[in-house]
Order: structure tokens, then sequence, then C-alpha cells
């Protein structure tokens, strides 16, 4: 652990002096989002929003750069400054702090942090598990930066048009929720975080112990993809600790309860491919997990932490997605997710998901303008929501979009769990 | 009205018969099948400028192979810095629908993504160039019609009008301007939804290791009012490339000696 503390301050002196010694590149993001409605109270909250604002704002700067530190040995860094008014209002993270040893053109060894997307469809993903999300942003914000990096050695070996990734995790990770005074707590932390229940458990007036439980950390996963003529195909594989933490409950005494936070030992098994036939690129993955029975604590109770309810003994996730072009100018992207999910214990989870994607590009002005349409339906049109952009391409560097997202359905299900939660955000962005 | 409407049908099949003469097919065919190297290595810039006078820059190396069963193209940025090493493969097939895949090196996902084939009439990375004008074209898939002699830059072209017979082609016809002697198109009129939307014109030729080569490329877009110069320096012919060289490990790699 001291080693990689070590490398890891190792990495900042190299970063510090890369700033100042190489062109770096990166982006600068600026959101704005607005809320127009007061939020309603809901009465299945064990935890009430600190904070009545319904405004916003997110500022980002990533900074990015890769070069050669000898001959065969690169390295590759990323950081991201957030400022927010919310949302743990500022941080510095390293999402990327990696050496990579080249060995002989088809080998590669890599060491250090890293945040990886698994899976081919465009959204959503089944088969994306190895790396934990930040659930802090808002989770239909573009999935990069939802991602968490992660310490992690990795042996690759690229040939032709085939590709093999060997990752070992040396800690588990766990999705980060939203802070308790944020304001999505409302609808995230409804059953979660163990600081929302040791506080609702205070409340009331029992006395709270908070359990360790200790638990394997080492994580495993495979990524393998290849070409066979004219099809790409992907196979995953993960080991570890699943990253939705679960809370146990015991009352352990008159006035006394213990809660103790836990992963189950979950392997997920995946598959994924894409071809085109005619004018259409299609996309499929199916994923298989399996969580390993856990032991709780004695006479105690479970709660999930998954806003997903990715969270069962056996779980198949499947999603097609489909995008083509139509009329010059007008994209569509289709996908469609089916969870099988055995138990009711999903709570917030859609767990068949229709995703319609289209986007419009015209150039009405000289400065490129897209007009960018998302719907998505859970089980039976339950619960939905849309949303549109409009995306100003003032040059090639920077953008502005303004976007609208609307929630709607029955209030424990899915989507309509944000319903009162319309927002209106304006963006803008730019890469160097 | 209708005895000469049939008169005027009748007319234009004659026409066209001759139009379709074999000269035509076999000059078209001497253009396509033009001796361009077995692979070609080129940097290309491409100069793209706004309908209200913004210019932006592009840097590419682009790898081409001509293969038995089709030819392959390699474009991988080099700048601006933001998009380095990010690319796209080509796989174009004489008798099949061609492969196409994406790869940028920012996004999350870094594995090639595949692209649908509806994007041929795309914009390449926002230029006036469309993924298609990339390909190289099999003369079996269109049909071929004379449409006279005109003289370009004091040389006498033959006008040759082509039409698709794939209803997907992103074109409904072109008319290219065809130096004989060269055996190569001097400019392209592209149409689209019964008009003119870009005109190609070759504005330089050097002669590189034999072969007579476009240095300089432009295409008008009459439809945005934009126009981008494609500009090829450092061109090596025959580079004894292989089509083991036209993969996803090339497509991806941040450094790439082929």
């Amino acid at each position: 652990m001291k080693a990689f503390t070590y490398y890891l301050i190792c990495l900042s002196s190299l970063i510090s002096n890369s700033l100042f010694a190489s062109n770096f590149t990166g982006e600068y993001l600026i959101r704005l989002d607005s809320f127009p409605n007061e939020y309603a109270s809901s009465n299945n909250l064990l935890v009430s929003p600190q904070s009545n604002d319904n405004l916003l704002w997110h500022a980002q700067l990533t900074l990015q750069n890769s070069h050669y530190l000898f001959e065969d040995i690169s390295f590759e860094w990323d950081v991201e400054v957030k400022l927010a008014n919310q949302i743990n209002s500022s941080k510095i993270a390293i999402k990327k702090a990696k050496i990579n040893w080249s060995l002989n053109q088809k080998f590669a060894f890599s060491l250090g942090l890293d945040q990886q997307t698994w899976g081919r469809a465009d959204e959503l993903n089944p088969t994306d598990f190895a790396f934990a999300q930040d659930r802090e942003r808002f989770y239909l914000e573009e999935k990069q930066q939802r991602k968490l990096s992660r310490k992690f050695i990795s042996l690759d070996y690229q040939a032709d048009d085939s590709a093999l990734s060997l990752m070992y995790f040396p800690k588990s990770q766990t999705n980060i929720l939203p802070t308790l005074d944020s304001i999505w707590c409302e609808k995230f932390c409804q059953l979660s975080q163990l600081e929302g229940q040791k506080i609702s458990y205070e409340a009331a007036g029992y006395n709270v112990i908070l359990a360790q439980k200790k638990e394997s950390n080492h994580e495993v996963g495979i990524r393998y993809t290849d070409r066979i003529q004219s099809l790409d195909i992907g196979l995953s594989y993960f080991y570890g600790n699943d990253h939705w933490q679960r809370i146990s409950r015991q009352f352990t005494g008159e006035n006394e309860v213990t809660l103790q936070a836990f992963s189950p030992k979950t392997s997920m098994l995946g598959i994924d491919f894409a071809f085109s036939v005619s004018g259409i690129a299609a996309r499929t993955e199916v994923a298989y997990f399996n969580k390993v029975k856990f032991s709780l604590l004695p006479s105690s109770e479970s709660f999930l932490t998954s806003p997903d309810g990715l969270i069962d003994s056996k779980l198949l996730s499947s999603i097609v997605s489909i995008d083509f072009h139509a009329w010059d100018s007008i994209y569509f992207n289709i996908q469609y997710l089916y969870t099988d999910i055995k138990s009711k214990q999903s709570i917030l989870a859609p767990a068949e998901i229709n995703l319609t994607t289209l986007v419009m590009s015209r150039e009405w002005f000289e400065p490129e303008i897209k007009l960018e349409m998302a719907s998505s339906y859970d089980r039976d049109n339950s619960s939905w929501f849309y949303q549109l952009n409009v995306k100003w391409q003032l040059n090639y560097q920077q953008n502005i979009i303004l976007g609208y997202q609307k929630f709607n359905g029955d209030d424990s299900l899915g989507y309509g769990n944000f319903k009162d939660s319309n927002s209106i955000n304006l963006t803008t962005q730019y890469l160097f | 009205m209708n005895k000469y409407f049939v008169a005027f049908a009748s007319i234009l099949l004659s026409l066209n018969c001759l139009a379709q003469n074999p000269k035509v097919q076999n000059l078209m065919e001497r253009v396509n099948n033009r001796y361009v190297g077995d692979d070609a290595y080129s940097q290309v810039k491409f100069d793209y400028k706004s309908s209200s006078g913004r210019k932006k820059e592009m840097l590419f190396s682009m790898w081409n192979l001509e293969t038995e069963e089709g030819n392959k193209t390699l474009l991988k940025y080099k700048e601006p810095s933001f998009m380095k090493n990010s690319g796209i493969l080509i796989h174009g097939f004489d008798n099949r629908t061609n492969l196409q895949w994406l790869y940028l090196s920012r996004a999350s996902k870094r594995e090639p993504r595949k692209i649908p084939n509806s994007d041929k009439g795309n914009s390449l990375f926002g230029t006036d160039f469309f993924y298609v004008d990339i390909e190289k074209k099999s003369t079996s898939d269109f049909t071929y019609s004379y449409l006279g002699e005109e003289i370009l830059n004091n040389e006498p072209l033959k006008k040759i009008q082509s039409i698709a017979k794939n209803k997907e082609y992103p074109y409904e016809r072109t008319i290219s301007w065809v130096d004989e002697k060269l055996n190569m198109e001097m400019k392209i009129e592209f149409y689209q939804q019964g008009k003119l939307s870009k005109t190609l014109r070759v504005n330089k030729i050097e002669t590189i290791s034999g072969i007579k080569t476009a240095t300089k490329v432009t295409v008008d877009n009459h439809k945005r009012k934009t126009m981008t110069t494609m500009s090829l320096s450092n061109v090596k012919y025959n580079q004894a490339l292989t089509s083991n060289s036209f993969n996803f490990k090339a497509l991806t790699a941040k450094e790439l000696n082929l």
C-alpha cells in the first residue's frame, strides 16, 4: 500500500513536470441545471434533502497527456478539477495515471490508475461492470464522466484484430452515491447509504453500532475482443465485489441497532458483438451476473443500495442497439434493454427499457445546430423520460447545449422517481 | 400528346444506347484501374473554410492498399492534438458492402466502433468530403453515359455522367470531366436531390515515383456554401504494405510506423 502511495507521489511529480514540459490536451465544461419545480416531500423518505436550491452549477476542467519516458515505456495521465455549488462542492481527481510498458509490439504491461468503460452498445452497457460509477452526477450525463478510476495492474495482448486484456484490481470499489445534502439524494438515498440509515435511527432514539465486515478485496477482469469477417465480437469476465453495497440491519438491544455495509461477491460473464447490414449498424450485449451467497449478521435484514436494482443471486441483462443515418442529416439510435430480474427487490430499477435517440443535424445557421432527442420507457410504459437538446457547435472545438429533461410515471417506479426533477440545463464545452 | 411522348422517349432511348457505348465504359474502367501504386502513404491536410470565412485545419496520415478483393484505407489524425491517434479504417470490397470503423482516442470506450454504411454520405471529419469520396469505386456499380467533350484549362476533356445502380449511393448522379491522356477525373460535379451539391476540382498534379498524383484537390459545397482543400504531401508509393497492416491494432496504435 505504501509502495503504491509512493508510486502515486512519483506519478504526481511527473504530471507536474509534464504540464510544463509538453503539450497537453483537455477540455473545460460548465453546466447549469435549473429545476423549475419545487421538490415535493415524499412519504417514504428516510433522509430529507438539506438543500432546496433549485439551481446547480458545475464546472470541470480536464487535463490529459501521454508521453514516452523511455523507448518502450509511456506514461498517461488525466486530471479532473470539479467545482460545484452542491455535490461535494469541489474536488480534484486523478482519473488516469498509468505507466505502460510495451513488449515487442504485442504485449503491454500497465500499472496505475485508469478509468474504462466496457461494452459495445451506445448508452446502456450491461457488460460494463469492472469500473464503478459516480452517481453524484445525474445519471443522464455522459457516461464517461460517471466512471470512477481505480488502481489496476494489467497485461494486454494485441494481435492484428484481436486484443486480450487481463486486469487485476488490488482493492474493491464501490459506487459513489450522492451526498446527503445533494439535490439527488432525495431520489437515490431512499433506502441507501449507511450514513442515512444511521441518521434515521439516531433520530428515532436508537444507539447505532456500525459493524465492520472483512471482505476479500481482490478482483479480476478479462476482456477479449476480435473481428471475425464482418462481425466484431467481445467477451468479458469480471469477478469481485458488487459495486453496489448492501446494508444489513440487526436489532441488538431494545434501543440498539447494528448496521453493516457489505458487498456480495459477484461474477459477470458477458458477450457483445457488432455487425453492419446494408445501412444499419447493430450492437448487442448480454451479461449474466451470478452473486455468491453471502453471510449476514444473525437475524438481520438487508437492504439494497442500488438504484439500478442489479442485485440478486442470478440475473441476465441484455441489450440490442441499432443505429443508422437517414435523410441526409438525421441519425437514429434505438436501444432496447431487457433485464430478467428474478426478485422484486428492485424498487427503482426499470427492468425493461426502450431508448430511442434521434439526432437531427441541420446547418440552419453557419455554426452547426443539432437537435438531439432521446426518450426512454420502462416496462409497461409505466414510467418514462425524454430529453431535448439543442446543440450549437460554435466552431470545431466549442459547443453550447441547451437541454430539457422531463420525467413521468409512477412515483415508485423507474423514471417516475424523478418526475419532480424535470430540469433545464445549459452546458458549454471546449476541447483543446 | 401521347404520340409526341413516344417519339421523344424513343429518341432518348436511342441516345442512351449510343451513350452506353463500350468506349465510355472502357474509358471509365481505365480511370478506375489506373495504376496508383500497390500501396501508398501520404500526409493529408484538410483546409476547411466555412460560409462565413472561418477556417480549420486538420492533418492526417493516410495509408492505402489495393488488394484483390478491394482496397483498404487507414486515416489517422496527427493534428489538432486533442484528436491525435483517432482515426478511421475502411475495408472496401468489390463485391460486397464495405466495412468502416471509427476510433476516438479520447472516448472512454477504447475500442474501434463499427459505423453504419448509411454514414457513407456523411461528412468526413467535418469536411466537405464524404466517407464515400475516399473509397475506390467499381465500374460495375455504375451506368455511364457520354455527354460530349469540353475544354477545361485548355485541355479537351470527356464529359461522362455516372449513375449508381445501388440506391443507397449518396449521390443521384455525378458528372466527370475526364482527361483521356492521364486517365484522371479533373472535375466532378455531384448531384443530390436534383441539385448540384458539390464540385470537386483537381488543382495540382505531380508525378511521384512515375505515378501521376493529384496533390491538391478542392471541393466546393454549394449546399453548405463551404469549401475544403485537400493537400497531399510526403507521398510514398509501394512501401510493401500488407493487408495485415490495416487492422484494429493499427487503428488504435499510439505510434504507427507501417
